[in-house]
């Protein structure tokens, strides 16, 4: 598991740093418009089912389009499952009023929730998860610098995401020499806990001095510079607009309902 | 206990942001007052990702074949003291959320409160430091540590319900969501908390300096004491919660706001050429518009209702034909 969650970073990590239309947008550009479309699926009512489907535009178009692969990006949608199935479930018990029926089968206020906050989980975690693996987590940092967040905690973020591998393979190495001292156990007894993560975190402690040591080798002075900043250029203003355009379009007019009708007429 | 941004609405979101990042604010405010140790920098680095790496490994529960993992609020802010540790769970949950889809972006507000706040800051400040300071020894850091663990684990719980339940996405009864959540987070805080005490006890039979300076450290500045905070931070909470309620109430919706504002009307015009070639269509109930139908004929709803999930099929099979033939094109 601790080495999986390592080789995970680093899938994404590798991703961001492919080249294609999406992964060449400004980064803020990038942040502002998923925060945009976060707020616009959230903002629909907990039932509105078929005003929200046109917003997979996003993830169908965006995944081919920055030649991200669905498989690692769908493995990561079931982390966010089990909240949202509680409360999708939680909706189908509680809310069993018909709202109508179709042919024989009536379809109650609580499955247009489910369907709703199903959706939504869907949208929602590919958008932060086509932010992430077009964007390298540094820029997005620094972006964040550009917003207004204090540097020590921008700091922290990257200090933490650059330091994750290293201690995910050490409590990897850790917890394999102990699986190899008890064989036939899943995880570590509980009474072994308080060793085995106080051992961690001394070592913890030693490496962030050894860290800190190298820190100031190379002139670390409590900021932490970065050479890169890429100025928006055109192109990112022109996807600014558009996507907000569209975005726009699609909260306030159910283009859905628009097909469904042209349809049945 | 992260939430996911399906199940929250934009003002309580929103709300939640807020707060979490004046109380981040109030902690950077903090260390940088106590005068921050360069050398703490790397320190709350490489914690935060032993609390990731600490979260991962699972423990068997004795006697019940289930498993469980640490939380690391308390066990951060013994170790670095309250504020840094906020600034480093804070970090933990942003790379969670983004790598891991674990919580949302919109629910980061809540996350950081209610993992965050509510152990490195509540739990920490009002139960771990006043048993502590009595003494830093084993007898101490486990009560300290065990009822910290359990009050903040029951706050962030409360805090999960009272979220969900303010968001109104998800249809749960208040009563018997908090009746499921409160004594599951009981349970699971006393094992956490037992947990992170043989944790520290550890780390106090090799270390001792650690616990001991932490605690002698985070020496509250005179006048602003620890119920003031939890005050503004209530205060902010209602404040920013209230204007957006009413925003939201007076407008339904924040963004049809920002529409009449741009466009003149909340809805986009629909009687340009296209619409009225389209006749009859205009003003047809939307698939469960603001929860209702509003057809009046007999069978009117489950025409549209027809018609909303119809349009929603072909819209999605469109969409996905668009990306599956933007994604042929590239890959030639």
């Amino acid at each position: 598991m601790l080495y999986r969650a390592s080789a995970g970073i680093n899938s994404l990590e590798s991703l961001a740093a492919m080249d294609s239309p999406l992964h060449r947008v400004h980064p803020m550009a990038k942040l502002l418009t998923t925060l945009a479309y976060v707020f616009a699926v959230v903002s629909f009512p907990s039932q509105n089912v078929s005003g929200l489907t046109p917003f997979f535009f996003y993830p169908a178009l965006a995944m081919p389009l920055a030649s991200v692969p669905y498989r690692p990006l769908t493995r990561r949608l079931f982390a966010a499952l089990p909240f949202a199935l509680m409360g999708g479930i939680g909706s189908l018990i509680s809310a069993r009023e018909t709202a109508f029926t179709l042919g024989s089968v009536p379809v109650t206020y609580g499955m247009l929730s489910f369907t709703s906050i199903m959706l939504k989980t869907f949208f929602l975690v590919f958008a932060v998860l086509i932010l992430i693996a077009t964007t390298p987590f540094t820029e997005l940092v620094h972006q964040l610098a550009h917003l207004g967040i204090p540097p020590v905690v921008c700091l922290q973020f990257s200090m933490t995401y650059r330091y994750l591998s290293v201690l995910l393979l050490e409590a990897s190495a850790m917890l394999t020499a102990y699986s190899l001292r008890s064989p036939g156990q899943n995880g570590v007894k509980m009474k072994d806990m308080g060793s085995f993560l106080g051992q961690l975190i001394l070592r913890s402690f030693d490496r962030a001095g050894n860290v800190y040591r190298a820190m100031q080798c190379r002139g670390f002075q409590g900021v932490y510079w970065s050479s890169k900043n890429k100025n928006p250029r055109g192109g990112d203003v022109i996807y600014i607009a558009l996507f907000l355009s569209v975005l726009l379009f699609l909260r306030f007019f159910n283009l859905s309902r628009f097909i469904g009708e042209l349809v049945r007429q | 206990m992260h939430m996911a941004d399906a199940l929250l609405s934009p003002e309580v979101g929103g709300t939640m942001i807020a707060v979490s990042a004046a109380a981040v604010g109030y902690a950077v405010k903090k260390i940088s007052k106590d005068g921050l140790d360069e050398k703490k920098i790397p320190l709350m680095g490489v914690m935060g990702a032993f609390v990731f790496a600490g979260q991962m490994i699972n423990f068997t529960i004795p006697g019940t074949g289930s498993s469980g993992h640490i939380g690391g609020g308390v066990l951060l802010a013994a170790l670095l003291g309250p504020y840094p540790a906020l600034i480093a769970l804070a970090s933990v949950l942003l790379i969670q959320c983004l790598f891991f889809a674990d919580g949302g972006l919109l629910a980061y507000g809540c996350n950081v409160f209610n993992m965050g706040v509510c152990t490195c800051l509540l739990a920490y400040l009002w139960i771990y430091k006043p048993i502590a300071r009595r003494g830093v020894d084993t007898k101490n850091v486990f009560f300290a540590s065990v009822a910290a663990v359990v009050l903040g684990l029951q706050l962030g719980a409360f805090c999960v319900v009272l979220e969900t339940y303010l968001s109104g996405v998800a249809e749960l009864p208040f009563k018997a969501f908090l009746f499921l959540m409160q004594p599951i987070h009981l349970a699971i805080g006393l094992v956490e908390g037992i947990v992170t005490s043989a944790v520290l006890c550890f780390v106090y039979s090799a270390r001792p300096e650690l616990l001991v300076s932490t605690v002698q450290e985070t020496k509250l500045t005179k006048g602003l004491s620890t119920k003031k905070v939890a005050a503004a931070l209530l205060v902010l909470t209602a404040l920013v919660g209230g204007g957006l309620s009413l925003f939201a109430s007076a407008y339904p919706d924040g963004l049809e706001w920002s529409m009449e504002g741009v466009a003149g009307t909340a809805e986009l015009e629909r009687d340009g050429p296209v619409h009225k070639t389209m006749g009859g269509m205009v003003g047809v109930t939307a698939f469960m518009p603001d929860y209702s139908f509003a057809g009046d004929e007999e069978g009117s709803s489950v025409g549209t209702a027809t018609a909303g999930i119809v349009g929603s099929v072909i819209t999605l099979a469109l969409t996905g034909g668009l990306g599956f033939a933007v994604g042929a094109l590239r890959r030639k």
